[in-house]
């Protein structure tokens, strides 16, 4: 039995080089549970690389990436039984109807919640018989959204997720689903690039810059070492007026 | 540059490297018929990579758009739609014209061809704009091919004497011009008006596809809540539904056929032909290719791969779903296909077949099914390494070229190896200057060259496995090189396993070149310090090695073999029945006593060896 207090996720200086480029390099950082971390971030700096490692999509080169203390890349099955993962662009398979994606997706996992599913169905106002290709962005994110909540999983890693979502859906969903995950105990992993989405939802933050840790931990803490700016502004000073990075 | 100049290049870099493959496939065709399979096997002007590299090729322009899902930027710019369709169907006509002059150069001048590249080059873009996707396009291209195919058989029956049949004909070329004629005004109409409608991810005819199957069968298919195995299985099944279309096609067309048999003064044997090339070429080959390519594809292309990735099911697991489930669907479809013509056309169709895989029952149905699931394995490791359904198609026989060349190219490495082999001739003078024996030689030759060679396609096929694994896992990398890259390990190990199999056999081959020389040296320095007039048989003149070779110059190869052996040397006389028939017989006979026990007996320009385990050499010309 893993102590509650064991982080969800461990990683310590994970490197990864994709040819030549360094796309992670040196990153640790550890997840506590029922935490809801904001992995932030520009375009390309890393966040989706970082994801997949957690996933075990990738091995890491250098360093070790542990999730609810065991190895995703040689115990993908067990780790994976425990997150709802939410890609930038839900690839689900276009072909298959609404309710034959829940019913392809019970059967993976066992603790699927039926009731819970049809009600994340019913609040995101999807037709069980329409077709995933035919669903908008927007609607495809929620289908995507409720195959990776319906489970109850212990860990929801989100990539991107307000990604192609109005404002007003996007704030809407966003809240709903991490606050109540994370109210259940559960823990919530999520990446952006939108500073302010991650300061409104999240209690711990990372900044990762070119593939490497700028910052991590509470989001208070982070905002009272910056004479509680704002993350948008701690940002903005560390990458824009600085020419660089700063430690924190 | 101007702009259009760009545009034209842009166009022709799209197509280049299926061109290429194409125009690989073709020389390659091409060489095979040379080498007289052909003539045994199926009509003039038949190659699978013309019939359906055409139609691949003609879809390709309109068809890339589709699927890296660039088609509403292209019709975004602010160019004439009409200036985008005329740029690529020159860029294709291109590219197939020089495909057809190869393929006629090659094959000679087939009417049949060249109405048929006439109406794919002008259909092709109507059919992809209907398909929204490049297999789609090449399964409609195929469909019309064969109606056009049928249309052909049926007036030659009809008009079966001139001048009637030429009139016919001429009709009939004439109605295909026109046909054509009319799809490419279609193809321009259709570009003129067509909406994005759409979702993100395209609504080609492989998305839509699975929608086809209704009622039981798509019941039957369909996810339950349970069996995470069974729901992959299930998955992977509609996600093949083009394999059941394409095999459901060539059922339809054999049938088609077989009905016209049944006509008075139809040649029944062509018509069987024609079924095995509808056959082989739909079922055997293109559907093959299909099931081992799609799926992993068509995953790829919509990204679905990866997020079934994050499932929680072992990545292993799903590899093997995938990849049982395509061999299942060839071998399946191909199987159905077969049957259905068998009873259609009876014992003639497997006959036919039987020319090219062999008449043995057993050996028939071994090559018909094994080679169908060899090519679906390919176009899976293709899909594996590649991104994209009709990339790895283009890829499955070129990369299948490049491990047969590799493989000859081992086995040409042996050959001269075998032939002319100094540091083997070496090693045998050096470890083993004798000759061996059947017991020995006879599995060595076996496993080179008998029925148990076929273990050396153990490795490289093994590996290719262990790769295809190993890629199924990862995001392909865009780019020509590094399918090459992932290519070069497999052909280096088929070489490897054309070649080390032939090293025993050069040596076994190089020994037994050496004691035959020896031998033959022997018996003629025996000749030169032996007085032959005064031999006699009750009394056999005995030497040693040594003291032949103090009396005669001998070789260092054969003074070495002759090392502690004993010669004795007789008159001609109650020579042995096999012998008799032999001529140039010499006077006296020789026969030397190795040290390892062998005896053997030069009777002139022949030998033979007696050895503890049994004969050798018998008998033998140096």
């Amino acid at each position: 039995m893993r102590s509650s207090s064991e982080p969800v996720i461990a990683i310590t200086n994970l490197s990864r080089k994709f040819g030549s480029k360094m796309v992670l390099s040196e990153v640790s950082l550890s997840v506590p549970r029922g935490s809801v971390f904001g992995l932030v971030g520009e375009n390309g700096a890393g966040k989706s690389t970082l994801i997949k490692h957690i996933l075990g999509l990738l091995r890491a080169e250098a360093g070790t990436v542990r999730v609810f203390g065991l190895d995703p890349v040689s115990e993908p099955v067990s780790v994976l039984a425990r997150i709802g993962y939410l890609s930038e662009q839900p690839d689900l398979p276009g072909w298959m109807r609404v309710d034959e994606l829940m019913r392809y997706m019970r059967a993976f996992y066992p603790k699927w919640d039926t009731a819970y599913a049809e009600q994340l169905r019913e609040q995101f106002g999807l037709n069980p018989a329409a077709r995933i290709k035919t669903l908008s962005k927007g609607q495809r994110t929620k289908a995507g959204l409720l195959a990776a909540q319906a489970h109850r999983p212990d860990l929801l890693l989100l990539d991107e997720p307000s990604s192609g979502l109005d404002p007003i859906v996007r704030r809407d969903i966003l809240e709903a689903v991490i606050r109540t995950v994370a109210d259940d105990g559960r823990t919530v992993f999520f990446s952006s690039h939108l500073l302010e989405e991650v300061e409104q939802v999240s209690n711990h933050v990372a900044m990762i810059h070119q593939g490497k840790l700028v910052l991590c931990g509470p989001l208070d803490e982070i905002r009272e070492r910056h004479h509680g700016l704002s993350l948008n502004e701690i940002f903005v000073c560390q990458f824009t007026h600085a020419g660089g990075v700063s430690g924190d | 540059m101007s702009a259009r100049r760009r545009r034209i290049i842009k166009e022709a870099r799209a197509i280049f490297w299926p061109w290429c493959a194409v125009m690989v496939a073709e020389l390659l065709t091409w060489f095979w018929y040379r080498s007289g399979f052909e003539e045994a096997f199926l009509w003039p002007g038949t190659s699978p990579s013309f019939w359906i590299g055409i139609p691949i090729l003609a879809s390709l322009p309109f068809g890339n758009e589709f699927q890296h899902r660039t088609f509403p930027v292209l019709l975004s710019q602010p160019i004439d739609r009409m200036k985008v369709w005329s740029e690529k169907w020159v860029v294709m006509s291109g590219a197939v014209l020089t495909v057809f002059l190869v393929h006629w150069f090659a094959q000679g001048y087939s009417l049949v061809a060249g109405v048929w590249v006439v109406t794919t080059m002008c259909s092709a873009i109507f059919w992809t704009l209907v398909a929204r996707s490049t297999t789609g396009a090449v399964i409609l291209n195929l469909l019309q091919g064969l109606g056009m195919m049928i249309a052909l058989n049926l007036t030659r029956w009809v008009f079966q004497v001139q001048p009637a049949l030429a009139v016919a004909s001429t009709t009939l070329v004439a109605a295909a011009l026109a046909y054509a004629l009319v799809m490419l005004w279609l193809g321009r109409r259709k570009l003129a008006r067509f909406q994005v409608t759409a979702g993100i991810d395209g609504d080609d005819l492989l998305m839509t596809g699975p929608n086809v199957m209704r009622g039981g069968v798509a019941g039957l298919l369909r996810c339950r809540p349970s069996g995470p195995v069974l729901n992959l299985a299930r998955k992977e099944v509609r996600l093949l539904w083009p394999v059941w279309m394409i095999t459901l096609l060539c059922i339809v067309g054999v049938v088609c056929l077989g009905g016209l048999q049944f006509l008075p003064g139809v040649s029944g044997e062509k018509l069987t032909r024609v079924a095995v090339i509808v056959v082989s070429a739909l079922s055997g080959c293109l559907a093959t290719v299909l099931a081992g390519s799609l799926s992993m594809g068509e995953e790829r292309t919509s990204g679905t791969q990866s997020w079934t990735l994050t499932l929680p099911i072992s990545a292993g697991l799903q590899w093997f779903i995938k990849l049982a489930v395509a061999i299942f669907a060839s071998f399946a479809g191909l199987a159905i296909a077969v049957t259905v013509a068998q009873a259609v056309f009876g014992a003639p169709f497997v006959d036919i077949l039987g020319e090219a895989f062999g008449r043995q029952r057993l050996l028939f149905l071994f090559s018909v099914f094994t080679v169908p699931s060899l090519l679906t394995f390919a176009a899976f490791w293709c899909g594996c390494a590649g991104k994209g359904t009709i990339r790895a198609a283009l890829w499955v026989f070129p990369a299948l070229g490049a491990v047969v060349l590799a493989t000859a190219l081992g086995a040409w490495l042996g050959e001269k190896l075998l032939r002319n082999g100094s540091v083997i001739d070496f090693l045998v003078l050096r470890f083993h200057p004798f000759p061996f024996s059947d017991r020995t030689v006879s599995p060595i030759l076996s496993l080179t060259f008998g029925g148990s060679k076929m273990f050396w396609l153990v490795p490289p096929l093994l590996l290719a496995l262990i790769q295809s694994r190993r890629l199924f896992r990862r995001e392909p990398q865009d780019g020509f090189l590094s399918e090459i890259r992932h290519l070069l390990p497999v052909a280096i190990v088929a070489m490897l396993c054309s070649f080390l199999p032939r090293i025993p056999v050069a040596f076994l081959y190089r020994a037994a070149a050496q004691v035959n020389g020896t031998i033959i040296e022997t018996h003629e320095a025996v000749g030169k310090i032996v007085d032959v007039t005064k031999l006699d048989a009750a009394h056999p003149r005995q030497l040693t090695g040594e003291d032949l070779a103090k009396a005669a110059p001998l070789s260092e190869r054969a003074r070495r073999l002759l090392i502690n052996s004993t010669i004795t040397v007789v008159p001609k006389g109650g020579d042995p029945l096999w012998l008799q028939s032999h001529k140039n017989l010499s006077e006296y006979f020789t026969t030397v006593h190795f040290g390892n026990d062998w005896d053997c007996t030069a009777y002139g320009p022949y030998f033979h060896c007696k050895t503890p385990t049994g004969w050798w050499g018998y008998p033998t010309h140096p």
